[in-house]
């Protein structure tokens, strides 16, 4: 296939660009995660409820004038139920705006249930390696080809979970995979790491059971420790091994066409990552790149899934209601086995973790009132009642909604609704462009100035206050 | 952050800005584009520091709150 070579690159996200600007000649591809630079159209308006894509971030993106791929980390094709229709959309979109030479996406599930009963996990989590899943993954790589009209790659992905009896090793699942839908592989250096230290298979092994003239990208990526995993965090900058395992490898690819390093920007910030060390790992991917393909033997016929399938596997549907109600909802529908490995444990942090994430950041003035008045044992014991109620939604002023009626329905706490309706007033203002009206029962500034300073609000007195909350400038 | 007037019968108006939910110093500093992350967060494929940052706040025995960083 003849796709064009791109070179050293990075993961572009909205708080990487000031970055992006200053890294020069060492960046030769930038790569976006489409899902970020979407919203949520007023779902209180007229066609409201659907996605809204920031036209003009993707501008700003194709004005870095560099080559853009697109990396889609919301519409995962290892699930037993296709994604999305709108997500769909929004991508076809995405991919016409900035017209990549290539696209990827995840082989994880991000669902789990039947017809309306179905729930979104909130996380990326791993398929059962099956051969009905790469049956159904390929089917569906072979359908987003035809739709798009695209290359298309998946990434070799992260699994906490312990290899389960029965199960295609990882290397041959996505061999298998890669071959039957004819599509490119992103192997990602970071999960397959990662998934070796924590006790799934060796990084050069799964590598050696890869078509790797189909290796198209690479990733690279740092991460953390965390109850004794490695976590694919994205957190700083890769470990040596990462770099090692990059430079032994790249020269036997013979397709490679891009290496991108991720890294999250609240962690470039947080730690203390400067331009200087973002360009020097660029500077470090460039070199590893100029030597790729040039230890590449010829290329051999792979295969062979089918010979090392027991069928003593989970069907993908049962794998999806076991592991996501374990991980998200603690339905109790998981075997013993499945709740005794260490990694469901995992899963149910990053997934919590996540999904607090999105609420202390769309509610910080309400969470920082829930947090002052319930302590964090109180705000954690109510967090796990939201999610065991409310699926998780991945468009944080959706998650923020839901998560404001349920805390009207459970907690009493002085103005505590105003604020929050407060804070959703705001969000409608930066989503529509236009002033929202809202009320308090009490003077709202000294309330408000309280809660910013990280103090209880304490009595005050009754009056009525209609505010108008205009959109940020 | 505020301007105040007085409405018709006992309401008082009040128009703030959106800004002022979103305004909480180093929380802020590091979330840079809040209202920008109302958004589809994907799927995180790892640790949320945002969660992090918010316990980062150090409580004390009033429970009034300090940076922890």
């Amino acid at each position: 296939m003849g796709l064009p070579d791109l070179g050293a690159g990075f993961v572009y996200l909205p708080g990487l660009a000031s970055i992006c600007a200053s890294l020069g000649a060492v960046c030769d591809v930038v790569e976006v995660e489409p899902q970020t630079l979407w919203s949520r159209t007023n779902p209180g308006e007229p066609g409201g409820g659907g996605i809204r894509i920031n036209e003009a971030s993707l501008d700003s993106v194709l004005a870095l004038g560099r080559p853009v791929l697109v990396h889609s980390v919301g519409f995962a094709i290892g699930g037993s139920c296709d994604g999305d229709r709108d997500q769909a959309d929004a991508l076809g979109e995405t991919l016409r705006h900035l017209r990549p030479p290539w696209w990827s996406e995840h082989v994880s599930f991000l669902s789990a249930g039947e017809g309306g009963e179905r729930r979104n996990v909130g996380f990326l989590m791993p398929p059962i390696q099956s051969l009905e899943c790469v049956a159904l993954v390929v089917d569906r790589i072979m359908r987003l080809q035809d739709r798009y009209g695209l290359p298309f790659a998946f990434e070799t992905g992260v699994n906490y979970l312990k290899p389960q009896p029965g199960e295609l090793p990882d290397g041959i699942f996505w061999g298998e995979i890669a071959t039957r839908a004819d599509c490119g592989i992103l192997l990602d250096l970071h999960n397959l790491w990662a998934n070796e230290v924590n006790g799934r298979q060796k990084l050069r092994e799964a590598v050696a059971s890869l078509p790797l003239e189909r290796v198209w990208e690479i990733h690279v990526a740092g991460g953390q420790s965390h109850k004794g995993y490695w976590l694919d965090s994205h957190s700083g900058l890769p470990p040596a091994e990462v770099w090692h395992a990059a430079r032994e490898l790249v020269p036997s690819l013979p397709a490679v066409r891009a290496i991108i390093l991720e890294v999250i920007p609240d962690y470039v910030t947080a730690n203390a990552i400067d331009d200087e060390a973002l360009i020097g790992a660029l500077a470090k991917i460039g070199s590893i790149w100029r030597g790729r393909g040039t230890a590449a033997g010829a290329v051999t016929p792979r295969g062979g899934a089918a010979a090392v399938a027991t069928g003593a596997v989970p069907a993908v549907a049962d794998w999806e209601r076991m592991v996501g109600g374990a991980a998200a909802w603690d339905d109790g529908a998981a075997p013993e086995a499945l709740l005794n490995d260490g990694g469901i444990e995992i899963y149910r942090d990053l997934i919590g973790m996540g999904r607090r994430g999105m609420i202390v950041e769309a509610l910080p003035l309400a969470t920082r009132y829930l947090y002052l008045a319930l302590e964090e044992e109180g705000l954690d014991a109510l967090f796990g009642a939201f999610w065991r109620r409310c699926s998780y939604s991945p468009f944080a002023s959706d998650e923020a909604l839901n998560f404001a009626a349920f805390v009207g329905k459970h907690v009493e706490l002085p103005h505590l609704g105003e604020v929050i309706g407060f804070e959703l007033a705001a969000h409608r203002a930066a989503l529509t462009g236009r002033p929202q009206t809202t009320w308090f029962s009490c003077d709202p500034e000294p309330l408000l100035l309280a809660l910013k300073a990280g103090t209880r609000p304490g009595a005050l007195p009754p009056l009525r206050v209609e505010v108008e909350v205009t959109p940020p400038n | 952050m505020s301007d105040i007037r007085k409405a018709g019968g006992n309401v008082v108006k009040v128009s703030l800005s959106a800004d002022v939910a979103n305004n909480l110093e180093k929380f802020q500093r590091v979330q840079k584009d809040i209202l920008g992350r109302l958004g589809c967060m994907a799927c995180c494929s790892g640790w949320d520091i945002r969660w992090d940052i918010f316990r980062r706040f150090n409580v004390d025995e009033k429970l009034n709150i300090t940076q922890g960083f």
